[in-house]
């Protein structure tokens, strides 16, 4: 049977490439934690056996300390501002019809797409200018500009679901339309917040370059990683780095948790 | 509740009804002001603004180190015309156009086996995979691929044990489209793997079930079903691609420069802002142009198949 | 005499493409059930929605209890709505969506607790106040809405096609359940359907309603048996219209002309000859027979069809219109009507039905 033998061998080059593709986008995170617990003072094989050591440098680190909660301050204010500015574009784009749509989508929908050194370099110029450089609320705000456009997104997808008879009916029933989109909008768009806050928080715990152009003095976690990459090899990066990987790749997880996204179709009831 | 108590309930809203009429339909409204008013005020002073100064300090003027308001031509005309700018420019475009048609191309194939070949539940598991990495430490993963390529790294361990090597992985043009590849292969998969789902399947087995052989039901049925995806799969990688600064910085450690090389070193340098505005406005003019290629191309085969119908 | 409880006065609603409800005026009493019948696109649940403040009218005003209810917000008027989707909220417990209205007017929890209960217990639901919506089967979660639209005790409850997503044997007893409520509620029921079976069993006047006009208002019977123009006649279904001319008349019968032969219709007045003479004829008031000559008009049987107990025989007349006749099952059995067979249709003249006056349509 020769055709079933070509198709076995195209499925196996097929899951065969898959596989490869996977371990191509796992492996630089499975070495960073690996070696974190690596005893050598360099990250090489043959691994120098199972070590603690730099992750108790880094908790005696304060840099390192403060950049982290530098970076916990920052990333809570940006998952919460984002997910009610997302809120609101969002409900804004489903609920309204205005003329001026396209532009208003645009500019929350955009930001992530410009690169980042030159958006950063932008806030920079700008912000210094009307005195708003150097500060941790900066930092803060120009993350929200950028992970509006996702907590938008998302919630505007689980606003699809929204069947348009339930506001009017929270109407009729004696709610106004300030109580209805508390008692009636904001419940059911609960999922899609909770993934928003999450992932508002990756996004701001991940990003670097606008935080480095802007932040002045403040280090978040990510600058503090990229100050020390510039410098001389530092053991104390893998360690740092498996703490940033595990906290960002939990964040992802939970926001994915709440989200209906599937390929090739949405669960209504997630 | 009588009909009595109705009217003077009624009556009772509209003598406080004009302080805040509430829209139901159709009528102007306080709630959506409400709501647009933060949304708009934060992304213009925190987006817009920014990038509209960004414009406006190209053509402004730096004496004694200190940033003037002027109208000149004379950054524009420095960095277009001088040579680092030109060979960064060229640099950048054939290193952002190789990740883009190495990302498709890999992308595909991969895409079509977790569209096509997986169950749904294995479907979900690859998606939620593929999402993680987009949102999280891009710079530790290229630090991580920095150790593993390193002439004493990994990579070169496991080919040593085959007896080849030891190779210089890093430093060159393949360690660059490694660190590209990494940020820009898992969203181009995850745009074909949505647009691929999304195909109807019984199309793709009723050719297959006509005899189409696997090529021919790909290039015929798949392709044109997904040449949006497929446009913006390519679009989203040369954007990521062009604007990089980490994978420059530490695969190739600069040299050549790419344009976010030049902004940073620029910025750095001192007070050069116009000049690095000049480089940061062309790039954003460049992606621009490279998006619009991206629609044209996805949406003129639509046109034409339209016109055809 | 008494003001209507609600009242429509040239209520207008236009929107870019056509024009919804054209300037109605209806009058409806305190404790009445009306329902508001018409094809799809006729305009009634716009209606409803204007009444419930849903849209905002383009003309015209709504009066309820005597009060204009121009500019008083949807929020503000206590006109409860059962929905066509129900609209039931997803996210809140049965007793959670029950107390919504009541939490909407500030109400105690201990309070909303009662009430809510009270109505569940009401409604048959006792037991199912902490399940969630989807546990629910299509029978009870109709009950849930019902519950939740009357827990605040408003005097008027506009219903949207609400049995139309349930089963033939569950849309009966919701009918017998609806019924019960208006009985001892004694409130207002304005009801939208395009169901001419739920309208007869429930309503006290039905108002017909087409292309955002109203065509006729009246008991269900009297529309059914005096329609006001040919498309009354025709949207009740059973009837069978003749088109003719006023040929002459005396003492209440009318002689009118038409293609398929003479006939006297009664009329309470006469008309001028040559006037319009369209009348109707009930199908189940038509005799048959098979076609053996004589008065009536012959036509070719096409089809039956069983409705219950009896049956609807369909007949090709001779200018090829198709008429209804409506029968017991025993009556046609001996008739052994068979598509093709010839028959003769005949009725009692006093059983004719001529229009008022020549219809709009058509």
């Amino acid at each position: 049977m020769n055709a079933r033998l070509a198709t076995r061998v195209s499925r196996l080059a097929q899951f065969g490439f898959l596989g490869l593709l996977f371990l191509f986008i796992a492996t630089p995170m499975l070495v960073i934690v690996v070696f974190s617990f690596d005893a050598n003072r360099f990250p090489t094989i043959p691994w120098g056996g199972f070590s603690l050591e730099w992750h108790r440098a880094i908790l005696a680190d304060p840099m390192i300390r403060d950049a982290f909660v530098n970076s916990v301050l920052v990333g809570c204010g940006t998952a919460v501002l984002s997910t009610l500015l997302g809120f609101a574009a969002a409900y804004l784009d489903f609920r309204y019809r205005f003329r001026l749509k396209l532009p208003f989508v645009l500019l929350v929908a955009v930001p992530p797409a410009v690169p980042a050194t030159i958006l950063g370099m932008a806030m920079l110029a700008f912000l210094s200018r009307i005195g708003l450089f150097g500060r941790l609320e900066t930092i803060m705000a120009c993350h929200v500009a950028i992970a509006t456009s996702f907590s938008m997104a998302l919630i505007r997808l689980r606003l699809n679901d929204l069947s348009r008879d339930l506001e009017p009916a929270a109407w009729n029933l004696g709610a106004s339309p300030t109580a209805a989109l508390v008692h009636v909008v904001l419940p059911f768009c609960k999922p899609a917040l909770i993934a928003s806050f999450f992932l508002s928080a990756a996004v701001s715990f991940d990003e670097f370059l606008i935080a480095w152009f802007v932040g002045g003095v403040h280090e978040t976690l990510p600058v503090r990683i990229l100050n020390l990459l510039q410098g001389q090899v530092n053991p104390k990066i893998n360690a740092i780095g498996a703490v940033v990987l595990v906290v960002s790749v939990a964040l992802v997880l939970i926001a994915q948790r709440f989200t209906g996204v599937r390929a090739g179709r949405r669960n209504p009831n997630p | 509740m009588t009909a009595a108590s109705v009217t003077t309930r009624a009556s009772a809203i509209r003598r406080w009804s004009w302080l805040s009429r509430p829209r139901m339909a159709g009528s102007p409204a306080v709630l959506p002001a409400m709501l647009s008013l933060p949304v708009v005020l934060w992304q213009a002073v925190f987006f817009a603004a920014p990038l509209v100064f960004l414009v406006v300090v190209t053509f402004w003027q730096v004496r004694s180190f200190r940033l003037e308001p002027a109208f000149v031509l004379d950054n524009w005309s420095r960095i277009l015309f001088s040579a680092t700018f030109q060979r960064a420019l060229l640099h950048t475009f054939a290193v952002a156009s190789t990740t883009t048609v190495l990302a498709v191309a890999l992308a595909f194939p991969a895409a079509y086996t977790i569209a096509f070949r997986l169950t749904p539940r294995m479907r979900d598991l690859a998606v939620a995979f593929l999402i993680v990495p987009i949102f999280s430490s891009y710079m530790l993963r290229i630090y991580a691929w920095q150790i593993v390529l390193s002439p004493e790294g990994m990579a070169n361990a496991v080919l040593g044990s085959i007896g080849i090597g030891p190779l210089p992985l890093l430093g060159g043009a393949f360690s660059l489209q490694v660190g590209l590849l990494t940020l820009s292969l898992p969203i181009a998969v995850l745009i074909l793997v949505f647009a691929m789902a999304g195909i109807d399947r019984t199309l793709v087995e009723a050719a297959e079930n006509l005899g189409c052989r696997r090529g021919r039901v790909i290039l015929h049925v798949v392709v044109p079903s997904v040449r949006p995806a497929i446009a913006l799969a390519a679009t989203t990688s040369f954007l990521l691609a062009f604007g990089d600064y980490i994978s420059p910085l530490f695969m190739t450690g600069s040299k050549p420069p790419t344009l976010s090389i030049l902004i940073v070193d620029t910025v750095k340098s001192g007070s050069q802002w116009p000049r690095a505005s000049v480089i940061g406005v062309a790039m954003l003019v460049m992606l621009a142009l490279a998006l619009g290629l991206g629609q044209w191309l996805a949406r003129g085969r639509t046109a034409r198949r339209e016109d055809a119908r | 005499m008494p003001t209507p409880f609600i009242a429509l006065d040239k209520l207008d609603k236009r929107y870019p493409d056509h024009h919804a409800v054209n300037a109605i005026d209806l009058d409806i009493d305190a404790g009445e059930f009306i329902a508001i019948m018409g094809p799809s696109g006729c305009g009634k649940s716009t209606t409803l929605r204007l009444i419930a403040g849903l849209d905002e009218p383009s003309g015209g005003d709504i009066r309820i209890g005597g009060d204009s209810m121009r500019g008083v917000p949807a929020f503000q008027r206590n006109t409860p709505m059962v929905w066509q989707s129900l609209a039931l909220f997803p996210f809140l417990t049965v007793a959670e969506n029950v107390a919504f209205p009541l939490r909407m007017q500030k109400v105690g929890a201990a309070e909303r607790r009662k009430r809510s209960l009270d109505w569940l217990d009401r409604l048959g639901l006792a037991g199912m106040a902490g399940r969630n919506i989807a546990q629910l089967s299509g029978g009870q979660r109709q009950r849930v809405a019902i519950a939740r639209a009357l827990v605040t005790e408003p005097s008027v409850l506009l219903l949207d096609e609400p049995l139309s997503a349930l089963d033939a044997h569950l849309r009966v007893r919701m009918q017998t359940e609806l019924s019960r409520l208006h009985r001892e509620l004694g409130i207002t029921f304005v009801y939208v359907t395009h169901a001419q079976s739920e309208a007869f069993a429930l309503a006290d006047r039905i108002v017909i309603m087409s292309d955002g006009h109203i065509q006729q208002v009246g008991r269900p019977q009297d529309v059914y048996r005096a329609p006001a123009n040919a498309f009354v006649a025709d949207f009740m279904g059973m009837n069978n219209l003749i088109r003719g001319e006023v040929r002459g008349g005396a003492d209440g019968l009318l002689d009118v002309g038409s293609t398929l032969g003479d006939f006297r219709v009664p009329s309470d007045a006469l008309r001028p000859e040559g006037s319009r003479g369209d009348f109707v004829i009930a199908a189940d008031r038509i005799a048959l027979a098979p076609d053996t000559g004589g008065p009536g008009i012959a036509g070719t049987v096409l089809g039956l069809e069983f409705v219950g107990s009896t049956q609807t025989v369909f007949v090709e007349i001779e200018d090829g219109a198709e008429f209804r006749v409506q029968k017991q099952q025993h009556e046609i059995e001996a008739l052994d009507l068979v598509p093709g067979r010839r028959v003769r249709l005949s009725w009692d003249p006093r059983h004719a039905w001529l229009l008022p006056q020549p219809g709009p349509m058509h």
